[in-house]
């Protein structure tokens, strides 16, 4: 029987000397048990830990709030309470998140704030009546058309009524300066990410998919300050590092998951003889792109940045980016060799953009795969992922 | 067929509504009109949601959500499926959604005589989405990219937020005004404000013809079988002309009277009364009248027999849920109000509205199977039923609009124990 840490190993840290550093182990220590470490947090500083689910929370505000936001990660276990409450056929990430609030996971948050951005986060209606012992729950929903006028004065108020429910949770006026202050730090993280990336897509060999992972996701737990000073040091030890020549086959990873990308995939991958050297993912390449435009107004700045995200996103209307020509371009980016497209099964937003995806992609001769996945959360068929990553991998090479 | 044992040791007798046929005479030309349309050269729309604006401007629409549940009576729908996900779409996707891109798909290919000639619709030249959920979105979306014209797509909040009423219900109403500019654009006419006013009237008086026949179903035994009323009701989907629309509703209504006098009752002997929270099946209507009617069970009334104008708005709307003066407003309003949008609002609306006043023996709570936004929640519906209602609760789920997982038998089989539970918290000798 596994036992609780076996079950949350996350795969292969590079060789060593590539890539290791004590910062890089702490990253890894919030990856592979980022509830453990979470736990650990309040229990020690006494902070307030605030939940938030969905694309597009503006982090930065909750931040300026003098609270702590954590994009809640999924849960290896099993989905079992939830089960009695929620169907099997809805998306694997919500119904882990509230399996998680039902067996009572969630004491740690002194909130949540959640944003409907898919049909299926309307789960939070159901979590809401069997997990009474939750503390307050902020709802959002941001115009999903975002091309008319009206959907900027709508995503402002939306933006502001969040603000006021803090400052009143908090007892903290949320003024342009704090805010300000928050948005930078944001901006500053984002920055180093992209650096991050920038140092992968060049030194494919130091940098690992699972590095790029623990770097991406304990930075949507971790209090944001002791993250970017973390990262700040992993960033500075690959830039001295030197390249080493890398031969394997180069892969693009792609995918609509809200959540993480299962590590037994990245460590397939790699068992299979090739190297991720980009990703299309928001625990990814994603959440680090576009920063807070940080002229005039603060709130009205965090507005305007999901106004103009223009990264593709199957929940807006039209996409911001057409995705097929997106990837092109990162597969040019990062010389990929071709592209391994992630699909959540019951991920519906995803499953109505790929057919066209994919026919771009055909179009331009860019090798494709894709692979299906029953959960995001967890894998139960890894064997036969790696067989069809094998002969994809062996096409390729 | 099952045999029951019981009152009398006989099948329950089914009393339909003679309307409902003059009911199906009125929606069966419904495509022709569109194909028509296509002859003479008019616009012709594929979509769904307020398609009164279209209406109005005598655009004739192919409702997809209709065309799909016609597809599977026909059997049809497993081959536009097909279609579609060799196309790459997924058997995940909503059976709303991916029957009507197969359809397009089809059409595209020049493959349309592959169907019945029945259900070959001309090709659009806009599409409507009105975003009741996200999947109608894409839908229009991926319709508009496959026929290369307009999609004009209505973003409707997700959230049902009582706080944010009037701002979201501005929202809306400021899209649909540029609905309107677009369909002058494509018509090269000024936009009907006084058809659409008239239309909006005509709805308000349908409200009171509705009302009063869930008022004639809460005296025992009920009048009318809540899918006589769903069939009645796709007139008003179809978008029957209003003159027409409302002469067969006062025809109903005088009908409903007659039995009121007569003492005849939907069905008898009525040994049980069932709520029906969710979609009805179209096309299967009198099958369902049948499963329940010939066991004595009539299923009294719906929350989506209600979902359009003024019974649900009541509260929202001012004054009696429709506001004719402001029928645009009046649509936005309507359109926020899907039922999608709040576990608490759909519960309130599907279940504690009809708690007092109708005898409930039992509610059936149907969903189907990759229609998730309504699913979510039906657990928790269930159990409240159970706890607040103390009558038994049945989750339904079946997939009406696909043949795959659509199945009668089964679904009888279900009914069947249902009413058994049923009739036996009640007291009454149950069937066998």
């Amino acid at each position: 029987m596994h036992n609780q840490a076996d079950k949350q190993q996350v795969g292969c840290k590079p060789d060593g000397g590539r890539g290791s550093s004590v910062a890089l182990d702490k990253l890894y220590d919030v990856l592979r048990d980022p509830y453990r470490y979470l736990r650990d947090l309040k229990k020690a500083g006494g902070r307030k830990l605030i939940g938030c689910m969905g694309l597009y929370v503006p982090e930065e505000l909750v931040h300026a709030a003098g609270l702590i936001p954590v994009r809640l990660p999924a849960s290896p276990e099993p989905v079992t309470l939830a089960g009695t409450r929620v169907h099997a056929n809805l998306c694997g990430y919500p119904r882990s998140v509230v399996d998680m609030a039902m067996r009572g996971q969630f004491g740690i948050f002194d909130g949540l704030v959640w944003h409907v951005c898919c049909d299926a986060l309307h789960v939070s209606d159901v979590m809401k009546r069997n997990t009474p012992q939750m503390g307050w729950f902020k709802e959002l929903w941001f115009p999903q058309v975002r091309s008319r006028p009206q959907a900027g004065e709508f995503v402002l108020d939306e933006i502001l009524g969040l603000k006021g429910v803090l400052e009143q949770k908090t007892g903290t006026e949320i003024t342009p300066n704090r805010l300000q202050e928050s948005i930078d730090l944001y901006n500053e993280n984002r920055a180093l990410l992209r650096t991050a990336y920038d140092i992968r897509r060049a030194k494919s060999a130091l940098v690992s998919a699972q590095d790029m992972l623990a770097i991406v996701q304990s930075g949507m737990v971790m209090p944001k300050e002791e993250h970017t000073d973390l990262l700040r040091t992993v960033v500075q030890a690959w830039e001295k590092a030197a390249p080493t020549p890398e031969n394997r086959v180069r892969l693009l990873i792609s995918g609509s998951l809200c959540q993480a990308v299962p590590v037994e995939l990245l460590d397939a991958v790699n068992q299979c003889g090739a190297v991720i050297v980009d990703d299309d993912l928001y625990v990814g390449s994603r959440y680090a792109q576009r920063d807070v435009n940080g002229i005039g107004d603060p709130v009205e700045a965090l507005a305007r940045r999901y106004l103009t995200m223009d990264i593709p996103c199957p929940t807006l209307h039209p996409s911001p980016a057409d995705w097929g020509e997106y990837l092109i371009g990162l597969v040019r980016r990062s010389n990929a060799q071709g592209v391994v497209t992630i699909i959540v099964k019951s991920c519906e937003p995803h499953l109505f953009f790929y057919p066209r995806v994919r026919r771009y992609l055909q179009a331009k001769d860019i090798p494709e795969l894709m692979l299906e996945v029953a959960s995001e959360t967890r894998l139960s068929d890894i064997e036969q992922k790696k067989t069809r990553l094998q002969a994809f991998v062996e096409m390729l090479s | 067929m099952q045999d029951y044992a019981g009152v009398g040791d006989s099948k329950a007798k089914l009393n339909p509504l003679r309307a409902t046929e003059r009911a199906k005479a009125l929606i069966a030309n419904k495509l022709d009109d569109c194909r028509k349309a296509a002859q003479e050269g008019r616009l012709i729309a594929w979509g769904s949601g307020p398609t009164e604006l279209l209406q109005t401007m005598g655009i004739p629409c192919v409702r997809t959500g209709h065309f799909t549940q016609h597809a599977r009576r026909a059997g049809v729908d497993r081959l536009l499926r097909e279609v579609a996900e060799s196309e790459g779409f997924s058997e995940e996707n909503c059976s709303n959604t991916i029957v009507p891109i197969g359809l397009a798909l089809l059409m595209k290919t020049g493959e349309i005589d592959r169907i019945p000639e029945a259900l070959r619709v001309p090709r659009p030249q806009f599409i409507m989405s009105g975003g009741e959920c996200w999947n109608q979105v894409q839908r229009g979306r991926v319709l508009g990219e496959i026929f290369k014209v307009p999609a004009l797509v209505l973003d409707m909040p997700f959230l049902y937020q009582s706080n944010h009423w009037d701002r979201d219900v501005h929202y809306v109403a400021g899209q649909l005004e540029d609905f309107v500019a677009f369909l002058e654009d494509m018509t090269g006419r000024p936009y009907n404000w006084e058809g659409l006013g008239e239309l909006t009237l005509s709805y308000q008086k349908m409200n009171c013809f509705q009302s009063a026949l869930e008022e004639a179903n809460k005296g025992v035994p009920a009048l009318v079988d809540m899918m006589d009323r769903q069939l009645c009701e796709t007139t008003f989907d179809a978008r029957v002309d209003p003159d027409t629309l409302l002469g067969f509703w006062q025809e109903i209504m005088t009908e409903v009277e007659e039995r009121r006098a007569g003492g005849i009752s939907a069905v008898s002997p009525e040994r049980c009364r069932i709520l029906w929270v969710g979609i009805p099946f179209r096309g299967e209507e009198k099958n369902l009248s049948r499963m329940f009617g010939e066991r004595g069970a009539v299923v009294l009334t719906g929350s989506f027999t209600n979902r359009r104008y003024g019974v649900y708005d009541r509260n929202e709307i001012p004054p009696d849920g429709i506001d004719i003066d402001r029928p645009l407003f009046t649509l936005a309003a309507a359109s926020c109000h899907w039922g999608t949008r709040s576990l608490d609002w759909k519960m309130d609306q599907a279940i504690y509205r009809y708690a007092e006043g109708y005898s409930l023996d039992g509610v059936v709570l149907f969903f189907s199977q990759t229609c998730r936004p309504w699913g979510i929640g039906v657990l928790d519906m269930r159990d409240e039923v159970e706890r607040k209602l103390g009558i038994p609760a049945l989750v339904l789920e079946a997939d009406h609009t696909d043949s795959r997982r659509f199945s009668i038998p089964e679904l009888e089989d279900q009914v069947q124990a249902f009413i058994e539970v049923v009739l036996a918290k009640k007291g009454v000798p149950g069937l066998v």
